[in-house]
């Protein structure tokens, strides 16, 4: 349990860290003087906003969370067993495996159909869905060696 | 995989919960062993037969499964 206050320790110091970047990132975001070209650039810059904001909620949940359970040993313990559970753990397996299986699908399916219609997004498409499928076979690779 | 976690639990009047925090996972995770619709890992097998002071032969039920000696 010691070696898992220290990791917690560590993790919160570093979300402390995120956390202030992540607010300095929201205010020069919200401060960066766009010229709004077209409704379209005003919906990205608003979703930018939306993203920062919403990462920085969950920073600052997490945050919380560590900083009860660095206070309290029945949360510290709780966290531990909520983290290391073995059940949890390959339900959160199965769950990504099957993700990124279904996300592959429609990207192929949405590059295709896209093709028809608008050949720069069907391109993008294309390269999301190449970029995706490196990673995967790369990580599989990885842990093919790993164990 | 059938197991006799309830009835042991219920034996020694010992809550999912106690049992949980005992072996080291959360509540969901022993009913899901109860239920039969997850399998323990060797190392948390070994831990609820340990808590129990029982081998891990006399609670979890190993019939299904056979293997060919040498």
């Amino acid at each position: 349990m010691t070696e898992f206050r220290a990791a917690v320790s560590r993790r919160f110091k570093g979300l402390v860290v995120a956390c202030v970047l992540f607010v300095l990132t929201v205010i020069a975001t919200a401060l960066y003087n766009y010229e709004a070209q077209s409704n379209a650039v005003e919906f990205v810059h608003g979703l930018q906003v939306g993203i920062f904001i919403g990462t920085l909620l969950l920073i600052v949940k997490s945050i919380l969370r560590l900083r009860t359970a660095m206070k309290n040993e029945t949360s510290l313990k709780m966290l531990y067993i909520e983290e290391r559970d073995e059940r949890k753990q390959l339900v959160q397996q199965k769950a990504n495996s099957l993700s990124l299986n279904a996300l592959l699908l429609i990207l192929s399916l949405a590059a295709i159909v896209t093709g028809f219609f608008h050949a720069t997004i069907s391109i993008t498409l294309f390269a999301v869905l190449a970029l995706i499928s490196m990673t995967s076979v790369v990580t599989r690779f990885y842990y093919n060696r790993k164990y | 995989m059938k197991t006799r976690i309830q009835e042991l639990r219920k034996k020694y009047k010992i809550s999912q919960e106690e049992l949980a925090l005992a072996v080291g996972v959360t509540r969901q995770t022993i009913t899901s062993l109860e239920n039969e619709k997850y399998t323990a890992s060797l190392v948390l097998a070994y831990k609820i037969a340990k808590y129990f002071h029982l081998t891990i032969e006399e609670v979890f039920d190993f019939s299904g499964e056979e293997v060919e000696g040498i």
